[in-house]
Order: C-alpha cells, then structure tokens, then sequence
C-alpha cells in the first residue's frame, strides 16, 4: 500500500516536471482561425502552428522554447511565455530570424527576422473564440549579450490580424 | 500710487513727443548700421556680464536666506508644539489631582449652603403664591371705586385743544411748506428755455496737459531687475556724431535688453540650490533653541482641563448630599415668617393698577374728543400760510441759486461702450441758467472729486466755467474733467462726485460709477491635458465686448515664465471681428515634465499700439498624463566623454489598455556644439516587445561617442502601432 503511494507520487512529481519543461500552446487557444477582412488563416496544435497568409504564402513552425542561445545562434521558434507582470496573459513569440543579417557592436547582436506575435488571453479559463495577431517580414531580434535580455518586434508596417475560430478542435 | 501714475504719465507724455532724427529713419548709411550693431554686440556681452555677477550673487544670497527662514520657521513649529504637548501631557495629571481634594471639600460646604438658601426660597415662594391668589380681588375694587371720583375728564378735555392746535401746525409745515417749494421749482423748471450752448470743455490750459482726448496712458509696469550699470562701458568712437549716438543707443539699449534676460536664468538655478542649503542650517538652528516656554504653556493650559474634569465630579457628588438634609428645614421656616407680608404688598398692587387704568379710560376719552375738533378749526389756516412760505423762500433760493446743475455723466474718448484702464475719460455736465439776465462765468465753479483714489487718476478737480451764460439758457460742456481708469479697476466700480457751485453755494451734485473693463474679454474654453513631448493646446475663447470692431491685426499671446512647458507659437494676430463676436485661439505646447505642470501664465489681447485690450491671469496645476513613460537607466554624463556608452533605458506602460501593438524607440542625440559627435550603434528604431498594462521592459542602445564634448541632450521617441505616445528629453 504504502509502495504504491510513493510510486503515484513519484509519477505525479515526474509527469509536472516534465509538463513545466515541455512549451505548449494552450489548449484553449488550440483550433483554426480565419481573420474574415484579409482572408489569413491561422491553425494551431499544442506543438505546432501554421500561417496562411492571403498571398497563399504558408509558414508552418513547431513550438520550441527560444532559449536567449538559440536566439543568439540565429535559430527560430515559437516561444511561449506567461507574462511578467500579469500571470493571466501568454505572450506568443513566433520568429524566423535571418541569420545572414547577424552584425554585433558593443555587447548587442542584431538581427533582422520575420515576427509574428500574440497574445494569449486567459488561456486557462476557455475556448478562446477571437485571437489578435501581428506580422512583419522586417523585424528584429535584438540581444543584449552583457544582460542576456532580448528584444523582438516589428515596425508599425507590421500587418495585423484579427482571427476569429472557425473550427472545433476533437 | 497716485505719483506712480503721474509718474508713467509724464514719462507717457514725454515718450510720444520723442522724435528720432531723419538719419535713424528707413534710409540708414551702413555707417551708422554699423556702429549701432557694434553697440548691440558691446552692450549685450557687458549686460549679460552684469548678470552673471549679480545673478550668482544675488541668487545666492536670497536662496540661502529665503530657505533658512522658511525651514526655520517650519522647524520651530514642530518643536514648540512638541514642547507645548508635553507640558500639557503633565500639567493635565497635577491638575486632576488636585481637583479631586478640593472639590470634595467645597462641595460638601457648597451643598449644605445651598440647601438652606433653596429651603429657605422655597418657603419664601409657596407664601408669595397663596398671597397673589388671594388679595388682588379686593384690592381691584377699591382702586376703581377711587378713580371714579376724581376730576380726570375736566383736565384731559384741556389738553386735547391745545394738543390739537399743535398738531395741525406740525401737518402745515411738514406737508404743505414743501408742496408750495416743489410747485414753485416746477414751474421755474418748466420755463422756456431760450439759448442752449455746447461747450467742448471748461478746463484750464494745465489741466489740458495731463491726458488729451483720443488716447490711452501706460498704466502698469513691469517689475523686473534693473540694471546697476556696473559694467556700463560704451568705448568705441566713431567719426561722426550720428555713428557715436546709433552706438551708444544701441548699447544701452542692449545692455539692458540682456542683463534683464540673463539675470533670471542665472538666478532662479542659483536661488533653488542656495535655498536647500539654507533650509538644512535653518532647521538645525532651530531645534537647537530653547522650548521651555512652550513647555510651561501647555503645562499651563492642561493643568486646569485635569482640574476642571475631577473637580466637577467631586464636587457635585459631595454638594448633593449635604443639601438633601438642610432643605425641608428651611422651607417652613420661611413660610410661615413671610406670608402676612406679601399679602398687604399684592393688595396694594392690585388696588393702584386699576386705579391708573381706570384714569386712563377716563382721559383718552375726553382728550381725543376736544383734539379732533379743535385740528379740524385751525388745520386750513395753516396749510395755506405754509405752502405760501414754501414758494417764497423757494424763490429767494432761485434768486440766490440761479444756476443748477442738471446732469452729469462719463464720457469716452473712443466711444466703444467699455471704460477700459488708461482710456481718456471725461465728465461731461449740464447747467441750467434760470435767471432772466445773463450769468458771469467766473462765479461758477465746477468740482469733480475722486472716492476712489486707488482705482482711477483724476490730474484736476476744480475748474471755473470759461465763459457767461445767457438769460434762460442751457449749457452742456462735453468734456468737462479728464481722466482715466487704472488697472486696478479692472472688474470693479469707481466712484467721483461732481459738485457745481455758483458763488459759493452749492447748485447741484451728481454721482458717477463708471466701471473698469478691457474691450476684449478672455476665456479659457478647454484646458489641456499635457502630454510629455507631445503637443496639446490651450484654447481660449476672446470676445469683442466693446461696441466697436476689433482692431485689424490685434495679437493674443500667451505668456508664461515656467520651462516646464515649451509653446509653440505664443502669439496669434487676428482679423477684426464685430462687437459681441468671439474668436477662437490655441497655443499648442509640450509639457516638458511628467505628473504635474505647475503653470502661472497670461494670455494678453494687444493692439498695433502695444495697447492692452484684455488679459487673463491665471495660476494652476496641469496634468501631465502619458499612456508610456521612458526613463534612461545609465548615468547619461558618461555620454561626455569619448568611447561607447551602453544607454540602458526602462519603458513601462502606465495608461495603455492597447494590446497586441507594435513598439517602436527612436533615440536621438543632440550636441551642444555644433559638432557631429554622437552616433546610435545598431538599429535605430529599436522595435520592442508590445508591453501590457504596467509592464516594464528595459534595454541597451550603444552609443558611439566620437569626442569629449561638453554636453548636449538626449530624445527618447516612443511609438505605439505608428503613433507617438511620448517623446521625453534628457540634459546631460
């Protein structure tokens, strides 16, 4: 009896450690979205995500956790993270970064990369039915080698999205 | 006051009749231009030197001064009212003590007293009662039966003729005295009148000199720091005596120009940091003083509230049982001692009371009988008497007073309904000659007194009338006394009184109220909310309330001394428009600091002349409210020495509810110098992360600083989807 107790525990403890290391979309926002004014189309599964933007340019990425090294190394992702001043919101950080752009001076790397950027209402309470959205092919990452602290945004060119769910995820 | 005014009247006066030679007209010789900008330069460099010296000094001085008695001040409240608290703390508990033993005492001997002087009224009182309900009856009939004999009636039926004897005189003069004046003056007064004349003006040539028609004076300064003259030193020559004078206008001219605009620039920075100074000496020195005094005070004055609060208790409590066993005692004692007594006194009341009333009856009966009937005999023969010495002393009064002044009023000198400050007033008056033989001139006298000698600037107030007047005739003299509102009647009623005297006697007076008002008046329609680095404007309304249109070109400007806020354009020129008619004007500023502009400022309606036409003053505090705020997180004088600067910066939203926004930085940066001595590392915007409400992020934005250099200023340009949010600026 008391072998089976810790052997629950211990499950219990490795399955929470491995959910908390593991990035996922919330499950609230998992599903398909059209924005009905552009024609974009937005899917999201818990590990991946795809764009279909209305030039019929598709860009597909698998959620991976965009350490402050694999952004220096140039590498792209999607990063989920909750926000640090309120714990309800999910920032969405979906970066394609070029690294033939890379140029370093006085302790900041830059680089130019393709963003796209939400952010997650709530994700914990229910199905999300809208979802808001920004683009740009000409954003930047930039990296503050001395503080390990980042920066990724777009100019105010940037294309905007309002995507509204159009499918039922089983 | 009044000797200012004169003052600026004078130099008013003297200013006008300036004339300036033909050579400083349009067609200057470069001679001349040359030697006056020569001046300008000279007399600039030495009056902003007189400033430097004396606006660090001065500043320095009355900082430190200022701070010192205001701290001071503020320092020894606190440790007198320390002082004075404790003082009472312990005064309050000796007090109670000695309340509660005293009390004790007193209340016992004060209760037993009591008792035997309450017993004792009250049996005084019981006495008084049972005698008042039982002799008045008796004593009434006796006294009426006494009135009824006596010789009232004979003695009031003689007084009632002479009373109304009397009082029909007394109607006579009252009613009919007047009437026979009145309808003597009326009929004077509807006499035909057979010459009316206009006088422009019945002033004396020096009377003349102090305001001429159709003009306005300067009446308010401006108090600004004058000039010592210390480094006043115009040293150049030139060959010519046109050249020497441009030059030396032009210097003095300058060197006033700057030390007025340099002093309080240096100053007020001097001033601010002197005045921290002296507020740290001015507290020290004041808690290092003596508070005994203070101390003894509230010892004084809580030592009697302890008292009064335990002595009251005790002694009451004490008093009321000591009174309890002297009381019933005392009572009957004193009833039975004093009831014969007010027995024989209400009988005595009683019986005079209906006596007197039963008189009274009597008398006014008979009185009013023999009054009415002897009024009603006498009363005609007295009005007729009256009324005919009311119209002859009325006429020896016209004999006497031939001449009367009918009317008085103000009159402007640009006839647009509004009195304004330093508009050239007058009095204007009416006289009417009743006489049938003409008038001398020289024995009338015209007087004109100011009651309100701070609001209004009245040069002469007594002149004799220049010329005769004919038989029968009217005389309006226009403008009859000259003068002029001062500021400080803005929005407030001054008062003259005009006096005509003819011969020595007074043949009328008027009063006047002309009230102060600018033709333009100013409104603020909407006060701004500010926004750091960005431009809002403040608009006010400006109505034409004059009876004129507005002069064509008249500038509204709006003045502050405050470097909190930086306008951007601070003088509007507006068309005429009508009277009754409003304009709209903004000045768009940029608040320069964030939370809260305190702001003095004015806005100033003035025409071609330099005329003031309207003003609004006002004093408040302003919000200052953006959605983002940016602070720089480095020490930004590093950015003076040469090398690269990592310039961190901290921007946290503070009002936005946007998400899912594009941000955008811009850093700029500004020499002093000429010089291109910075330049940003790196993408410049920086585009960073969208923040939500109250969210911070912080970053980095290398800086090449190509030389040392001595300072300059750095712009951080926020921009949320494409619109600015914020545009802060840092001196370094």
């Amino acid at each position: 009896m008391r072998i089976q107790s810790f052997a629950k525990l211990t499950l219990s403890v490795l399955v929470l450690a491995f959910a908390s290391a593991c990035v996922q979309i919330p499950e609230s926002y998992v599903g398909s979205y059209l924005d009905p004014v552009s024609g974009a189309k937005l899917s999201l599964l818990s590990n991946q995500a795809e764009l279909l933007e209305p030039s019929g340019r598709k860009l597909k990425g698998k959620v991976k956790a965009l350490s402050f090294e694999r952004l220096l190394g140039g590498k792209s992702g999607i990063q989920i993270n909750n926000n640090s001043k309120d714990p309800k919101k999910v920032e969405l950080f979906w970066v394609f970064p070029r690294v033939e752009t890379r140029k370093e001076a006085a302790g900041m790397v830059w680089l130019e990369a393709e963003v796209i950027y939400a952010l997650l209402d709530n994700p914990e309470s229910k199905k999300a039915s809208r979802l808001e959205v920004f683009q740009c092919r000409n954003g930047t990452v930039l990296l503050d080698v001395k503080n390990s602290d980042w920066q990724i945004g777009c100019p105010e060119t940037a294309s905007y999205y309002d995507f509204h769910r159009i499918k039922e995820e089983g | 006051m009044y000797r200012k005014s004169v003052a600026y009247l004078l130099l008013a006066t003297f200013t006008s009749s300036l004339t300036l030679p033909t050579a400083f007209g349009n067609d200057l010789p470069s001679e001349i231009e040359t030697a006056r900008t020569e001046g300008q330069a000279d007399g600039a460099a030495d009056g902003a030197r007189e400033a430097d010296a004396r606006g660090n000094a001065e500043g320095m001085a009355a900082g430190r001064d200022a701070g010192y008695k205001d701290a001071f001040a503020r320092c020894e409240r606190q440790e007198q009212k320390r002082a004075r608290d404790n003082g009472f703390a312990d005064g309050f508990l000796r007090g109670e003590a000695e309340g509660v033993e005293l009390g004790r005492a007193e209340g016992t001997a004060e209760g037993d007293r009591k008792g035997f002087e309450e017993g004792r009224a009250d049996g005084m009182r019981r006495a008084d009662t049972d005698a008042k309900r039982e002799a008045p009856p008796k004593g009434s009939a006796a006294g009426i039966q006494e009135a009824n004999g006596s010789d009232t009636a004979e003695r009031a039926a003689r007084d009632g003729v002479v009373a109304g004897d009397r009082d029909a005189l007394k109607k006579a003069e009252a009613e009919d005295y007047p009437f026979g004046r009145r309808q003597y003056r009326d009929e004077r007064f509807s006499e035909a009148i057979e010459h009316t004349d206009l006088l422009e003006n019945l002033l004396s040539s020096t009377q003349k000199q102090g305001v001429s028609s159709r003009s306005f004076v300067r009446v308010s300064g401006v108090s600004a720091p004058a000039p010592d003259n210390r480094f006043f030193n115009p040293r150049r020559q030139y060959p010519s005596q046109q050249e020497n004078l441009a030059y030396s206008e032009a210097y003095a001219l300058a060197y006033n120009a700057e030390f007025r605009s340099s002093y309080e620039a240096i100053f007020q920075p001097v001033f601010d940091q002197a005045r921290r100074t002296g507020e740290e000496a001015g507290c020290e020195a004041a808690r290092q003083a003596d508070y005994r005094s203070f101390y003894q005070t509230g010892w004084n004055d809580g030592k009697p509230k302890g008292y009064a609060k335990s002595y009251r208790a005790e002694r009451d409590k004490s008093a009321r049982a000591a009174y309890q066993s002297r009381f019933q005692e005392a009572s009957n004692t004193a009833y039975q001692q004093t009831y014969n007594t007010a027995y024989e006194r209400y009988f005595e009341q009683a019986r005079s009371e209906a006596f007197a009333k039963r008189v009274g009856e009597i008398y006014q009966a008979a009185f009013i009988d023999a009054h009415d009937r002897r009024f009603a005999e006498t009363y005609p023969g007295h009005a007729q008497s009256e009324k005919e010495r009311g119209r002859k002393e009325e006429h020896e009064d016209f004999v006497l007073r031939p001449v009367r002044l009918i009317e008085g009023s103000v009159v402007e000198s640009v006839a647009d309904g509004v009195y304004e400050p330093g508009e050239a007033l007058a009095v204007s008056l009416v006289l009417r000659n009743f006489a049938d033989h003409e008038l001398k001139g020289e024995d009338i006298k015209i007087q004109v007194e100011s009651l309100s000698p701070t609001l209004l600037t009245l040069p002469s107030g007594e002149t004799t009338l220049s010329r005769d007047l004919q038989r029968k005739s009217i005389v309006k003299v226009k403008r009859g006394f000259q003068f002029y509102l001062n500021e400080s009647a803005l929005g407030r009623t001054a008062a003259l009184r005009l006096t005509a005297f003819y011969k020595g006697r007074v043949i009328g007076e008027v009063s006047l109220q002309p009230r102060g008002q600018y033709s333009m008046e100013i409104q603020i329609v909407e006060t701004p909310v500010l926004k750091e680095g960005l431009e809002a404007a403040l608009r006010v309304k400006v109505k034409n309330r004059s009876q004129l249109p507005s002069e064509d070109g008249m500038r509204v400007s709006f003045r502050t001394k405050s470097r909190q806020v930086e306008v951007k354009n601070s003088d509007v020129a507006l068309p005429s428009f009508r009277p009754g008619e409003e304009r709209m004007v903004e000045f768009p500023m940029i608040a320069r600091t964030e939370g809260r502009v305190n702001l003095a400022y004015a806005v100033e309606a003035t025409v071609g002349s330099g005329r003031r036409v309207g003003i609004l003053d006002q004093t408040g505090s302003l919000p200052v409210r953006n959605d983002y705020t940016i602070e720089p997180i480095t020490n930004l004088t590093e950015l003076k020495s040469a090398g690269i600067v990592r310039l961190g910066y901290l921007v946290t939203n503070v009002a936005s509810r946007a998400i899912t926004k594009t941000l955008e930085l811009s850093i700029r940066i500004e020499s002093k110098s000429a010089e291109d001595v910075f330049a940003i590392t790196g993408p410049n915007p920086q585009f960073l992360r969208p923040l939500v409400y109250g969210q911070q992020s912080r970053f980095v934005a290398p800086v090449v600083v190509k030389s040392s250099n001595s300072g300059g200023a750095v712009f951080l340009e926020l921009r949320e989807a494409g619109r600015t949010v914020i545009i802060r600026k840092f001196e370094f």
